[in-house]
């Protein structure tokens, strides 16, 4: 009995120390191994996508908003029929090839992508079908709510969430932020359990774009120009509208454009930011360029005669240049306002050809404007070492050189503020945590290509061609308004081919608040003319633009307005319109806000008599 | 077994007393000490890790909670940005109210008021 025992408690013991040397094997010398499996097995890094900065227009309003979507993707071997799934996302999912999806999911893979970045309505369908082996994963989603307004300006990001073209792709740097990543554990159904001991790193958010640009402004623009275009069976074209003062961009658009919501879907060349990448021989409106290096120089005065002789000038043996018509003897002024090439041709005779060329450099050609915008072109202008015996006439009326229309617009704008050119920005502050970084203190003047006395004079050139000249299409009833006509020839190989009317031009002239340029190429028809085609699209977007920023014209103070006013402009929306409003016999209830703390209007009453509201009842409304 | 009879006889030893054994009655106590102290360290480690679990999927909750607010919250930020764009109020004034755009004698400026 005492050996049976002995023989069994041998056993047992020599089971427990065998069982002892398995622990010992387990939790000992192979620890670091299988606690590694147990890790990787309970534990999964989740990273965590910081959220895309948003970008804003001038008054706040969101252009560009990042939100989280799901992404679809299916495990294969848990899927039992891959037709019926197949077929039951096709009918949730639109464009989703479904013979496609079929075989992927036939296959051996143990990982497909179904569809990425699904539209929130899209997936809560795909979210109701409960197909098993399908997952979902969320995903950051760039959206752009208002479609295609300033598209080629604010750019698109890419599946990977990075900015490919525009402002996404300057600034991508600044609106990406850093992702963050989190370790939770996995529970037996694949569920995940936040565990705080584990470590977890939080994402950086992006910084947010306030810009210049106004979504208002933006939108007028766009809309007159795509008008222009389309009444001129034209082929494209841009505008871009600046602060003077600041040399922030108000509008910058391009024809045709695209929706960067849905940016594959339209051709390359519509992603094209004409107004920045486009080069253009300028015509008659570098005359503006020749005028200010004249002056500048001391060579001819506004009301100096000028010999434009008999419509013609002969530069070179049989090379002439001819006006439209024989002007005979014109004032400097008349010269400019009727954009006689001889007389331009003539005066710029008088200049040396290095100062000539000293001051178009000085006017930002032939070099980069430095906007924060990608794909800018410097233009084309040769070198004063490289110039023939013609180059000095050619350029003189905008031919023999390229310029973008940003370069134009800019030396305009130089001319518009006294004789300061300011790098064109897009961005006016970023987004430092809760605080606004803004981008300039003071604006960025880059040069003083002319004197504020000969900027004067020049304006009243400029006013000149608008009063008088061949710009009376771009007047603005109310304001002054000076600027340039013309209407260069588009160079091609061998010659050229078809028109590119445009109008540069501020206003007021007096009081600068908006300097644009307005340029539509191969228009069709008779008229071709900057003064037919593109003057009235400015004059229209002047028009608009200056009302909403509320810039009062000159005209003598309404003192009879009561119960005829149909819009109050520049007023603030109430609670501080309230005050106003009494004084022109209108309630409160009748100022409707547009949400950029400007009142925008007001129901009309009938107009009784001729105060100078037009008849009819029709309300009105300002954008 | 049916003549069978019993003596009773009385035993008086209700003087005796039992001895308490004082060193076992600690050792007892020790050792029920010691098995409460861990009984009861093991409930507690239990209950803290099931606790801790527990908190874990709450977390857990709320942050899908969270995050499903905040996507909807962008949403719905989105939606108002697409209804403020000029060219949907243009569209719904011009359409939806009847509205047109003033022309300049039918604005009065702030500046221009007496």
């Amino acid at each position: 009995m005492r050996r049976r025992l002995g023989i069994v408690a041998g056993f047992g013991i020599f089971w427990m120390l065998l069982i002892g040397a398995r622990f010992y094997h387990l939790q000992v010398v192979r620890y670091d191994h299988y606690s590694n499996k147990a890790e990787r097995q309970q534990q999964r890094v989740v990273t965590l996508d910081p959220p895309r900065g948003t970008i804003y227009d001038a008054q706040g309003r969101e252009l560009a908003v990042s939100i989280q979507v799901d992404s679809v993707y299916a495990v294969p071997p848990e899927i039992e029929d891959p037709e019926a799934a197949a077929a039951a996302l096709a009918g949730a999912i639109p464009g989703l090839d479904r013979a496609k999806l079929a075989r992927q999911l036939a296959g051996d893979r143990e990982f497909i992508w179904v569809a990425r970045k699904l539209d929130p309505p899209v997936a809560e369908k795909v979210h109701a079908l409960e197909l098993k082996g399908f997952y979902f994963v969320p995903e950051s989603k760039r959206y752009y709510p208002m479609g295609e307004l300033a598209a080629q300006v604010l750019g698109y990001v890419g599946t990977d969430n990075h900015g490919l073209a525009g402002l996404e792709l300057v600034y991508d740097r600044e609106i990406t932020g850093k992702p963050g990543k989190r370790t939770v554990l996995r529970d037996a159904r694949q569920g995940t359990v936040a565990a705080p001991d584990l470590s977890s790193a939080e994402p950086e958010p992006g910084h947010d774009l306030y810009l210049t640009l106004d979504a208002t402004v933006q939108h007028i623009v766009e809309r007159e120009l795509a008008r222009a275009i389309q009444e001129r069976h034209a082929k494209r074209g841009s505008a871009i509208f600046l602060d003077p003062v600041t040399g922030g961009v108000l509008a910058m658009a391009s024809y045709p454009t695209f929706d960067p919501n849905d940016f594959g879907s339209y051709s390359p060349e519509s992603w094209r930011n004409r107004a920045v990448a486009d080069v253009y021989e300028p015509g008659s409106t570098f005359k503006i360029i020749t005028a200010a290096a004249a002056l500048e120089a001391g060579v001819v005065r506004e009301n100096d005669m000028v010999d434009c002789g008999g419509g013609s000038i002969t530069l070179f043996r049989n090379i002439r240049v001819r006006d439209h018509k024989s002007y005979g003897m014109l004032t400097f002024a008349q010269v400019i306002s009727h954009s006689s090439n001889v007389g331009v041709i003539r005066v710029a005779q008088r200049i040396a050809a290095k100062p000539f060329y000293a001051n178009i450099r000085a006017f930002g050609f032939g070099q980069q404007t430095g906007i924060d915008l990608p794909g800018e072109s410097a233009g084309i202008l040769h070198n004063v070492e490289r110039w023939g015996l013609l180059e000095k006439s050619y350029i003189s009326f905008g031919q023999g050189v390229s310029v973008t229309p940003l370069q134009l617009v800019a030396a305009t704008a130089a001319v518009a503020n006294g004789g300061a050119l300011l790098r064109p920005h897009t961005v006016a502050a970023v987004s430092r945590g809760e605080a606004r970084v803004p981008k300039y203190l003071t604006p960025p003047v880059v040069g003083r290509p002319i004197s504020p006395a000969t900027a004067r004079e020049l304006t009243r050139l400029m006013e000149g061609v608008v009063i008088d000249g061949t710009g009376k299409s771009a007047a603005v009833p109310g304001y002054r308004v000076a600027g340039k006509t013309g209407t260069a020839q588009i160079p091609v190989r061998g010659g050229y081919r078809g028109y590119l009317p445009s109008f540069v031009g501020f206003a007021p002239a007096d009081r600068p608040a908006l300097v644009g340029l307005v340029a539509i190429a191969e228009p069709q028809g008779s008229e071709y003319y900057g003064a037919q085609v593109a003057a009235p699209a400015f004059s229209a977007i002047a028009r608009q633009v200056l009302l909403y920023r509320g810039i009062h014209p000159e005209r003598p103070r309404p003192s009879v307005w009561m119960g005829q006013v149909t819009m109050l402009a520049g007023l603030p929306a109430s609670p501080a319109a309230a005050p106003a409003v009494p004084r022109l016999a209108l309630g409160e209830d009748d100022v409707l806000a547009d949400g950029d703390d400007h009142a925008v209007a007001v129901e009309t009453p009938e107009p009784e008599s001729d105060h100078g509201a037009p008849k009819g009842g029709h309300p009105h409304a300002s954008l | 077994m049916r003549n069978a009879y019993a003596f009773t006889r009385p035993v008086a030893n209700s003087y005796l007393v039992r001895e308490r054994d004082r060193r076992r009655v600690r050792e007892l106590a020790l050792v029920l000490l010691v098995v409460l102290c861990l009984g009861g360290g093991l409930l507690a480690y239990t209950w803290i890790h099931l606790e801790v679990t527990r908190t874990g999927y709450r977390i857990d909750k709320l942050e899908r909670e969270l995050t499903k607010q905040t996507r909807e919250e962008r949403q719905l930020r989105l939606e108002a940005a697409y209804l403020a764009s000029p060219s949907q109020i243009e569209r719904r004034a011009i359409k939806e109210l009847g509205l047109q755009s003033p022309v300049l004698e039918q604005v009065i400026f702030w500046e221009e008021l007496p």
